[in-house]
């Protein structure tokens, strides 16, 4: 993390030609001015200062409160619901239940299979099985202690394998295999038989939470036109709406989704605001009065979605001097009680086809093959959580390219040098990888920085007790931009106004990602005003286009083109009434910093704004709008081949870590991230993306875990549920290459799910290259790496 | 929170005898930290009527030194423990413990008598609206045993009640070292008794009872004493195992020594037989390592903690060689 003293330091941008390599950074003909600077961030005065209003700092007066009766049981049939004690509570506006939802009973990111409320069967322990408003939100509280509820157990399915089974109970009618899918290349049996070293090895994630900082919180407000307008804090307002609608059985047009700041998501908040949005409308509509749902921190982890569990088995086949010949996966992933949007979604979306596309890592291997089973179980639901699918198989891979490095007694970077992706590369699924390909980049950058090649005669005992251990690992990462299905688009509208100012309209959210700086700056830029120029509006369903959701790693990149198309629709009424002010041919003229100047004659200019009021009085178009779909995805369903994503953002990660052989008690005390984004828009931002991403994987591969027993959470709180304090996170010393991307907005790529992916690995990898033992159960906690010790001893004896 | 009322009393007295008057639907709070956490989750069955709040008393707050005994209020913040220079001068291992405890916030509200009378973690206890009534609420099964038990005893249950929580607490350990005794509104107990496991109960404490203060005996001149703890972060967690030694030397040798673990074992676990073998060796690590695994000889581990008793047997080791 950064010293304080540390905080006007410039971020390191390396280019090749730094490092005596192939200079990276195509320079423009005239440099930006906006874009590829360090601006501080839109919101960070606000939130430092606090004055920035969350969901939970809004008023609450004439609100009803919102509770959430859930399910006793993991797997149940309904027998009877008696709400008649609730209803006579004084101060309770409502108690309903199944019956009481006007439209579909059911909402979803994908497919709507979890119910509003359950009418007949519960699945997991977060179900909901009665909603309550009342005039205090301890009213509500008592309310849910008078509703009763008889159910009739039925025998719970908790692994994805046993889900399965023949004989294993039903927990959607059509059976527990939500989806199952396939990735064939090449001739496996060839390629084995060509192998000197063949590795099987089986790695397993657990189930994990956001745990981000601001719990949800969800207000419906009916307005007296039978309108419904849904706030909250939310990464996919129209995905929200959606939802709404359908629940409500009112046209799209009757909901109004606004989103309002948010306190971190890292794509729970996708699925959590259309669970709240869809309860608390229903609630409204019936009570015909505002509602807010407020979850507490417990509720929070029983109730919303989860990064999904996996089992991943892996079989892999190399030569003797490390070339890749085979790899054959297999991977168990564990949806829990509903379907979000771990399936299909085609061609190429879900986090399920993600996973098994991403599964054999950035390296060319010629043959092939992934089988990937999508299961639903009586367990809370997987979601998006930061990688959608692709942390747990970089975990896989990227362990199974150490072992595999230490059967041929080859460096582990060596190993990876030889295979990793390179420009024109073949993926897995056959996608020839024609443009910004920097993986060797950064993993030249960075065994640089890390100073690896020391390092690495340099691990073993650190104290003369000798209960210590330093170790080093390297963790390689890939991950898409976009979200891979012929649903992809972005819509942007940008107005100028007669005194130069700016409203930027999109539906791309901010969840401390940073995009309500990257999105003005992009704007400033392509208009040659100054970021202060543009002040983006809040995320409102009725106001912005559609532009999907804020996920996929695609914002920057998806909505940086959007704006700039209508960016330039207004910048080319602009550049006419100039050239018409100026008597000057419109190419030679350009704009830039507020002026309008000819490029020949740099003394003859006009200032933005004059222009602008000009077309303002002359009913020239001064409000642009611009839409951008990435290049289609192709994938068959048949083979997994095909173009599934079309840009890959790629990185290189590398850890120190000291083990403690006593106790097995890991601290990462040293490490460098390099990334190739195609074109840092913001260096501070991605910067920022960087170390929070590492401390996320740190978590991940340490600690993280929703402890299950029974169906039940262990963990609900975040006592229980650890994530890395301050103190956890070493010094992190990130490095940006820039390969530019040439479907991006100046070269870029995404970077916001990326960064947490290969630290989980690194760190891992830095663990058994300490001391021996290698944990492939997540997380390393103290109990597992002691056990990987002493099984290293015994098999040392 | 449900509702109920608070009472600030101004004596201990009046503490008590409002105790006396609402007897088991009464609890005394200090700083809170333990108590709300139990009351807003409502871990229990029943839910306090009254509470009793001691911060109002006066004179309950200090840190004195006088005939080469310390004394330390009830009411006396974690943090100031953790800072007061005579504390860590002359009773290191206490004023480790202090400053290992919790988070800096949680620092400046806990007390050290409400860290010695604080409940049990078990999560199976702690788990929100009462979903496993065990047996230390007075139920009829422990689920730990049966169940997820990675944070359990080491060293077997409760004889009695057959419960396995761990007694959390880090200052209790190091008063046992330092052979530290509690007075009471009725008694002074020595801090090796002090601590109890049964029905919702971690102390031997009467209803109507209030720990006033604490009394650490100035440790003599040859001795050094030290805490160290193991947790899963660098900050804020309970202890998985945490120990404190006193150990006395003559010319580099372990003339007499106290150790105690704590987190280990249904209350705190005076490590007697490291006790024996490190008296007369001297400060190596092959003495300490050999008194670690003396500690540990008696370890029953459950399914999942297994873990635990090695490093209950490093901490041992590394607290007498702190000592050194
Ligand atoms: C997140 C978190 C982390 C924590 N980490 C640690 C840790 O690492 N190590 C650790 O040791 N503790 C830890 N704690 C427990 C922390 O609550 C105690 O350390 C603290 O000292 C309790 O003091 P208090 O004054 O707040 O107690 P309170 O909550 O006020 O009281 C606790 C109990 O003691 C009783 N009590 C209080 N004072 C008296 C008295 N004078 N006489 C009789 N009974 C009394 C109360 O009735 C109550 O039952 C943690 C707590 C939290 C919430
Ligand atoms: S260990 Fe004790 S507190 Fe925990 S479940 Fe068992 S009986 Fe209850």
């Amino acid at each position: 993390m950064s010293k304080e003293s540390d905080d006007r330091r410039e971020v390191k941008v390396l280019t090749r030609e730094k490092l005596d390599l192939r200079q990276l950074v195509k320079a423009p003909e005239v440099g930006p001015s906006v874009v590829g600077r360090s601006i501080v961030r839109t919101d960070a005065m606000l939130k430092v200062t606090g004055r920035l209003d969350f969901g939970a700092d809004y008023l609450q007066d004439g609100f009803l409160h919102g509770k959430i009766l859930r399910s006793s049981h993991p797997h149940a049939l309904i027998k009877s619901i008696n709400t008649k004690k609730a209803k006579e509570l004084p101060g309770v506006a409502a108690v309903l239940t199944a019956e009481s939802v006007p439209g579909r009973n059911g909402f979803g990111a994908i497919i709507p299979d979890q119910p509003v409320i359950c009418g007949d069967k519960v699945r997991f322990v977060g179900d909901a099985v009665a909603l309550v408003a009342a005039e205090t939100e301890k009213i509500a509280h008592q309310a849910l202690e008078l509703i009763e509820v008889e159910y009739d157990p039925l025998p719970p399915v908790f692994d994805p394998r046993e889900a399965l089974k023949e004989d294993a109970p039903k927990i959607h009618e059509k059976g527990n295999l939500l989806s199952y899918n396939k990735l064939r290349k090449g001739d496996m049996e060839k390629g084995f038989a060509q192998a000197d070293v063949i590795l099987e090895r089986t790695y397993q994630v657990p189930f994990l939470d956001h745990a981000y900082l601001e719990p949800d919180i969800c207000m419906a407000i009916p307005k007296a036109d039978g309108t419904m307008l849904v706030e909250g804090p939310m990464q996919a307002p129209f995905t929200v709406r959606r939802n709404v609608n359908a629940v409500l059985g009112v046209p799209i047009n009757k909901v109004r989704v606004r989103q309002i700041p948010m306190g971190g998501g890292f794509g729970g908040k996708e699925d959590s605001p259309i669970d709240l949005g869809c309860r608390a409308a229903v609630l409204a509509y019936h009570t015909r009065r505002p509602v807010r749902i407020a979850l507490e921190r417990e509720e929070i982890t029983l109730q919303t979605s989860k990064r999904h569990p996996m089992i991943m088995q892996i079989k892999i086949g190399a030569k003797k001097d490390g070339t890749l010949v085979a790899f054959e996966g297999v991977i168990y992933d564990e949806q829990g009680a509903y379907a979000s949007m771990g399936p299909v979604i085609p061609p190429a979306g879900g986090s399920h086809i993600h996973a098994m596309v991403m599964m054999p890592g950035p390296y060319e291997i010629p043959n092939v093959k992934v089988d990937a089973y999508l299961c639903y179980t009586n367990h809370p639901y997987g979601g998006a959580m930061r990688g959608f699918g692709a942390p747990q198989v970089h975990v896989a891979h990227e362990q199974i390219m150490d072992e595999l490095a230490e059967a041929l007694n080859i460096n582990p970077i060596d190993i990876r040098r030889k295979n990793g992706f390179r420009e024109d590369s073949a993926t897995a699924t056959g996608q020839v990888l024609e443009q910004s390909v920097g993986l060797h980049d950064t993993l030249e950058v960075c065994t640089r920085a890390f100073d690896w090649d020391r390092r690495y005669q340099e691990t073993g005992y650190v104290d003369e007790g000798k209960t210590k251990r330093r170790g080093i690992g390297i963790g390689l990462g890939w991950y898409r931009t976009s979200i891979g299905t012929n649903n992809d688009a972005c819509g942007a509208n940008v107005y100028v106004h007669e005194d130069g100012s700016v409203l930027l309209y999109t539906g791309i959210t901010e969840m401390g990602q940073g995009s309500f700086t990257v999105l003005p700056q992009i704007c400033a830029e392509e208009l040659g005003v100054r970021m202060e120029d543009v002040r983006l509006v809040q995320p409102d369903t009725d106001v912005v286009p559609e532009s999907g959701p804020t996920v996929g790693s695609r914002s920057t990149t998806l909505m940086g083109n959007a704006i700039i198309l209508a960016a330039r629709q207004v910048k080319e009424s602009i550049l006419e009434m100039a050239s018409e002010m100026l008597m000057v041919p419109m190419d030679r003229l350009e704009s830039r910093d507020r002026r309008i100047y000819d490029r020949d004659n740099s003394g003859k200019s006009l200032e933005f704004r004059e222009v602008a009021a000009r077309c303002m009085a002359k009913g020239k178009r001064l409000i642009g709008q611009g839409w951008w779909a990435p290049p289609p995805p192709t994938l068959d369903p048949e083979t997994g081949q095909g173009n599934p994503y079309f840009v890959y953002t790629y990185s290189t990660h590398m850890a120190e870590v000291v083990v403690d052989m006593e106790t097995g008690e890991v601290e990462v005390t040293d490490y460098v991230a390099a990334f190739d984004v195609g074109k840092a828009i913001n260096p501070k931002a991605v910067e920022g993306q960087i170390e929070g991403g590492v401390a996320m994987g740190l978590g991940y591969a340490l600690m993280e875990e929703v402890a299950l027993e029974g169906g039940y959470i262990q963990n609900l709180n975040l006592k229980n549920y650890l994530i890395p304090t301050s103190l956890d996170v070493p010094d992190i010393e990130p490095i940006i290459v820039e390969v530019e991307n040439r479907f991006g907005p100046y070269g870029a790529k995404g970077i916001g799910e990326m960064p947490n992916l290969p630290a989980t690995p690194a760190i891992l990898n830095a663990i058994a290259n300490a001391c021996g033992g290698r944990v492939r159960t997540l997380p390393a906690d103290p109990e597992r790496v002691f056990w990987a010790i002493k099984e290293a001893e015994r098999a040392v004896r | 929170m449900k509702k109920f009322s608070h009472v600030n009393a101004l004596t201990i007295d009046e503490a008590v005898s409002i105790l006396r008057r609402y007897g088991d639907r009464a609890s005394l709070i200090a700083g809170g930290t333990d108590l709300l956490g139990k009351m807003k989750d409502r871990i229990l069955s029943r839910y306090p009527e009254a509470l009793v709040n001691l911060k109002t008393i006066p004179g309950l707050d200090f840190i004195k030194e006088e005939n080469r005994i310390l004394e330390i209020g009830a009411l006396t913040r974690l943090e100031d423990i953790a800072i007061d220079q005579t504390v860590r001068g002359g009773y290191a291992a206490l004023a480790q413990a202090a400053n290992r405890t919790a988070s800096p916030h949680l620092r400046e509200m806990g007390t050290i008598g409400g860290n010695i009378c604080q409940d049990i973690r078990c999560w199976y206890y702690r788990h929100p609206n009462n979903r496993f009534p065990c047996l230390r609420k007075g139920g009829g099964r422990c689920y730990a045993i049966e169940g997820d038990n990675r944070y359990h005893s080491i060293f077997g249950g409760s004889v009695e009640e057959g419960c396995y929580a761990v007694h959390p607490s880090d200052t209790a350990p190091a008063l046992i070292a330092l052979d530290a005794e509690i007075r009471t509104s009725k008694r002074t107990i020595k801090a090796g008794d002090f601590f109890q496991v049964e029905v919702t109960k971690t102390t031997v404490l009467d209803e109507d009872e209030i720990v006033t203060k604490i009394l650490v005996p100035r440790p003599p001149e040859n001795a050094k004493s030290g805490f160290v703890k193991f947790a899963l972060r660098k900050t804020i967690d309970f202890p998985i195992v945490n120990c404190a030694a006193l150990i006395s030397s003559s010319e580099g040798k372990v003339s007499a020594a106290r150790i105690c673990l704590n987190a280990g074992y249904v209350k705190p676990y005076r490590a007697s037989r490291a006790e024996e073998v490190i008296v007369g060796k001297t400060f190596n690590e092959a003495d300490a390592e050999a008194a670690g695994s003396a500690a540990v000889s008696e370890a029953k581990p459950l399914p999942h903690n297994g873990y635990m008793v090695q490093i209950a047997k490093t901490m041992v080791k590394r607290a007498i060689l702190a000592c050194g």
